[in-house]
């Protein structure tokens, strides 16, 4: 019986970067047989992408592809030839899902769009991940990361109004498009196996962003106010000896909770913090108040105190915090990857535990091209004259 | 093809605040019959969400952030600390394909329900939990909301200046991201329940869902010993990078240069003035290390402009750049218009009111999918679920309300 998700689940993976790659990623580690297929030569652009192994630049030493490419196999195809496009619908004809992160109309030009793919397999369903997502007037403008969030209506970053806007850490916008592309990858497949048909699913940048950080619009329709006001109450991070701590306090309660958490009982009938107005008004004192207490006390041991009392408090590790967490080591939430390469890299693993059909790291990012024999002779049946040729052509 | 692709699919849905709702309305909203289950002793406590400096009637049924994230629900109220309400919500179990919770572990089981219970009852059950720190650890009683959450994944130390403390989003984004992830867990159980027959028991803790977003800056420490420093609004080679002032009040936009010809294109846009012929911004290098200056000189552009006219003047030409968006311009964007991204429901007590399509990043070309029906009144469905979904007698469910053990108005308020 098999123990996977997405058990035989074929998938031609023509993504790059981070958004489309971590789509696969998560299809890859349930189970889904993932075919990468990279630009000869060249590969995917995220192997040119920070961090590298003791930051020596190489194709094979990205941190970034590693994390995203785990359980996939990589072959090389030139998509713009014509035997290119040839080959890859071959390998159409039997696959589940094509997944693509190429500009709006790439697709049609390479003869490969959803019209073209559907006829040769009706049951196909093909993920498109973009910017604006495939239609409407946006559809052709460029993105980035810090684009893709200031476009989302996250502006007020700790409550401040009139400072700049500053992006979100990391390249989180990226990864929450390929989060979405799961989502509706798995709904379409879901239904193609009830129904025979596939379908097409359009997955927009600026809309994923948007839909994980609405709260301000969704307020601002009911209020007409905007929503830094309310989130100066929870009242935010704070230094203490050996680094930050975060309280994220949520109304009446809590405030009265911290009060007398940090020895401070008289703020609890002090007329500058009664109300929600009050408080927002004197937000800067009770800050002060509250740094003063905290300032040379142990991050640690907030954490632990603020718990048992259940103050909403967090900490605010850095990536090292991140990776000795007592919580992650019970838990064996990383994992870690052997590469031949890079050798033994620890990196985040499942991102949920099914008990049934449970996450699986098979194998490690892979080298450019290392499966085009497994999949041009064993799945397509090239002999390996003729894959010798594609590659003095340059198709592959 | 017709019919959305979830149709068939029953959700029972026990969770509170934004993450686990927010799972079961992206199966909603594509096409499941999904039942949010609350009490009328116990409120979720979303429904408190944004309603500060509200006054009026019925103030639990004016949270835009429960009514938002509860749209294309049915809802029912059930007293789960008394053994009819627990009987009760196991009959349902048993005629459902879903369970989803998003309490510390202690709290279902408490009630009886957790899933060792709930599979004896229905074999079949798919269940999942979604609490701040998962259903194991030495943490997993520890309660966290959103910004706890985005704290503990480690998000806050890579956003904000290098030379500054670390910063937060702002809002609470977390949830939706957990939330997203939980209806993935559910999809892949769904998908394997199709092969199997099986279902399964789904552990998803926040805090993993969300860390697992800053994968190469784990690895980076992994492989390295780096803690990456903050960037602000740099990127690792591009420049100009940046967030710009732009005319009017509060109004930004951010712009990304990624090549010299792009650079080129953009001295032509503004007029190229002299500086942008000045040996220290001649190639991308040396306009990176350069960009303090750089972004002052940028900034005395934008400045004169609106932020929209900046972005679409640049993006014509084919440079990336984006308005820094306000509440008010989403709800009014063009692009969002003709792509459906917000949609005005009319809800008793608040009236109409626009918000995101739940569904909306993952269009399907075989089922568009919109907002149905709004967030479910308390206990507006008590009637159907009880009696057309478990065949309870009239009298029946007037014995439940009479013990309040349903009911459509809070105790005490």
């Amino acid at each position: 019986m098999t123990e996977e998700a997405l058990a035989g689940v074929k998938v031609l993976d023509l993504t790059h970067y981070i958004a489309g790659p971590y789509c696969t990623r998560i299809l890859a580690g349930f189970g889904a047989d993932v075919v990468k297929i990279e630009k000869p030569g060249e590969g995917d652009p995220a192997r040119r992408m920070a961090p590298f192994l003791d930051d020596e630049p190489g194709p094979e030493r990205s941190g970034l592809f590693l994390y995203l490419n785990s359980n996939k196999r990589s072959i090389t195809l030139n998509l713009r030839s014509k035997t290119g496009a040839k080959i890859f619908r071959e390998l159409a004809k039997d696959a589940d899902i094509v997944v693509e992160n190429f500009r709006p109309g790439v697709m049609d030009r390479l003869s490969l769009d959803y019209q073209t793919l559907k006829e040769i397999n009706p049951g196909l369903v093909m993920t498109s991940i973009s910017n604006f997502g495939q239609d409407g007037p946006y559809r052709d403008y460029k993105s980035a990361h810090l684009i893709a969030w200031g476009m989302s209506g996250a502006r007020y970053n700790d409550g401040a109004i009139g400072e700049r806007p500053v992006q979100i850490g990391g390249w989180l916008t990226h990864y929450i498009a390929g989060l979405f592309a799961v989502a509706g990858t798995t709904v379409a497949l879901y239904q193609r196996n009830l129904t025979g048909h596939g379908q097409r699913v359009d997955v927009s940048m600026m809309e994923s962003n948007i839909l994980i950080t609405c709260y301000p619009t969704v307020t601002y329709s009911y209020r007409g106010i905007v929503h830094n006001a309310i989130s100066k109450e929870r009242m935010g991070l704070f230094q203490c000896k050996d680094g930050y701590i975060g309280l994220n306090l949520f109304g009446r309660l809590n405030w009265e909770m911290l009060c007398t958490f940090l020895g401070m009982p008289e703020l609890i009938q002090d007329p500058r913090f009664e109300t929600p107005l009050a408080m927002i008004e004197h937000f800067e004192e009770a800050r002060a108040l509250i740094a003063a207490k905290v300032a040379e006390r142990e991050k640690m041991e907030l954490f632990q105190s603020g718990v048992e009392w259940r103050i909403p408090l967090g900490l605010v590790p850095n990536t090292e915090e991140v990776l000795s967490s007592p919580q992650h080591q019970a838990r064996g939430f990383f994992e870690e990857v052997d590469h031949p390469v890079m050798g033994k890299v620890t990196m985040p693993g499942a991102p949920f535990k099914m008990a049934e059909s449970p996450w699986k790291l098979k194998s490690p990012a892979p080298m450019l091209g290392g499966h085009n024999e497994e999949v041009y002779c064993h799945r397509l049946g090239y002999s390996r004259e003729e894959l010798v040729r594609l590659g003095e052509r340059g198709i592959i | 093809m017709s019919g959305l692709p979830l149709e068939g699919i029953r959700v029972v849905d026990a969770t509170n605040s934004w993450s686990g709702p927010y799972t079961v309305q992206l199966l909603a909203s594509l096409g499941a019959e999904a039942i949010k289950v609350e009490s009328i002793q116990y409120l979720d406590t979303w429904r408190a969400g944004g309603t500060r400096l509200m006054e009026g009637e019925y103030l639990w049924e004016r949270s835009p952030l429960w009514n938002s994230v509860n749209a294309d629900k049915l809802g029912i109220t059930l007293d789960l600390n008394r053994p009819r309400g627990v009987e009760i919500f196991k009959r349902l179990v048993k005629i459902s394909d879903v369970v989803a919770e998003n309490y510390t572990p202690r709290v279902m089981r408490n009630f009886g329900l957790d899933y060792p219970v709930l599979r004896e009852v229905n074999p079949g059950i798919i269940m999942i939990s979604l609490p701040a720190h998962g259903s194991s650890g030495p943490w997993q009683d520890y309660p966290g909301f959103a910004a706890s959450i985005e704290q503990m994944a480690g998000i806050p130390q890579l956003t904000g200046y290098p030379d500054g403390p670390p910063k937060m989003s702002g809002t609470g984004f977390t949830d939706p991201i957990a939330g997203t992830n939980g209806m993935v867990a559910i999809m892949m159980a769904l998908l394997f329940r199709q092969m199997t027959g099986k279902g399964q028991y789904i552990d998803l803790s926040q805090i993993e869902a969300v860390t697992s977003l800053i994968g190469e800056a784990i690895n980076d420490y992994s492989m390295n010993k780096r803690i990456q420093p903050r960037r602000g609004n740099r990127h690792p080679s591009m420049a100009p990078h940046g967030c710009y002032r732009c005319r009017g009040d509060d109004l930004w936009v951010n712009m990304a240069v990624s090549s010299d010809d792009e650079w080129k294109q953009f001295c032509k846009i503004i007029g190229s003035p002299p500086w942008t012929k000045e040996e220290r911004f001649a190639d991308s290098l040396r306009r990176w290390h350069n960009q303090d200056e750089l972004d002052k000189l940028v900034e005395e552009w934008t400045i004169q402009h609106d932020h929209y006219e900046v972005m679409n003047s640049l993006q014509n030409e084919g440079i990336a750049a984006g308005a820094v968006l306000t509440s008010a311009e989403l709800l009014d964007d063009p692009h969002l218009k003709e792509r459906g991204t917000f949609h005005t429901v009319e809800r008793a007590i608040v009236g109409a009111h626009p918000y995101p399509v739940p569904s909306v990043p993952v269009k399907l070309s075989g089922s568009p999918v919109t907002i149905r029906r709004p967030a479910p009144l308390l206990g507006e469905h008590n009637e159907y679920v009880l009696g057309e979904l478990l065949g309870m007698s009239r009298e029946e469910i007037q014995t439940l309300a009479a013990e309040q053990i349903i009911g459509n108005t809070p105790l005490g308020v």
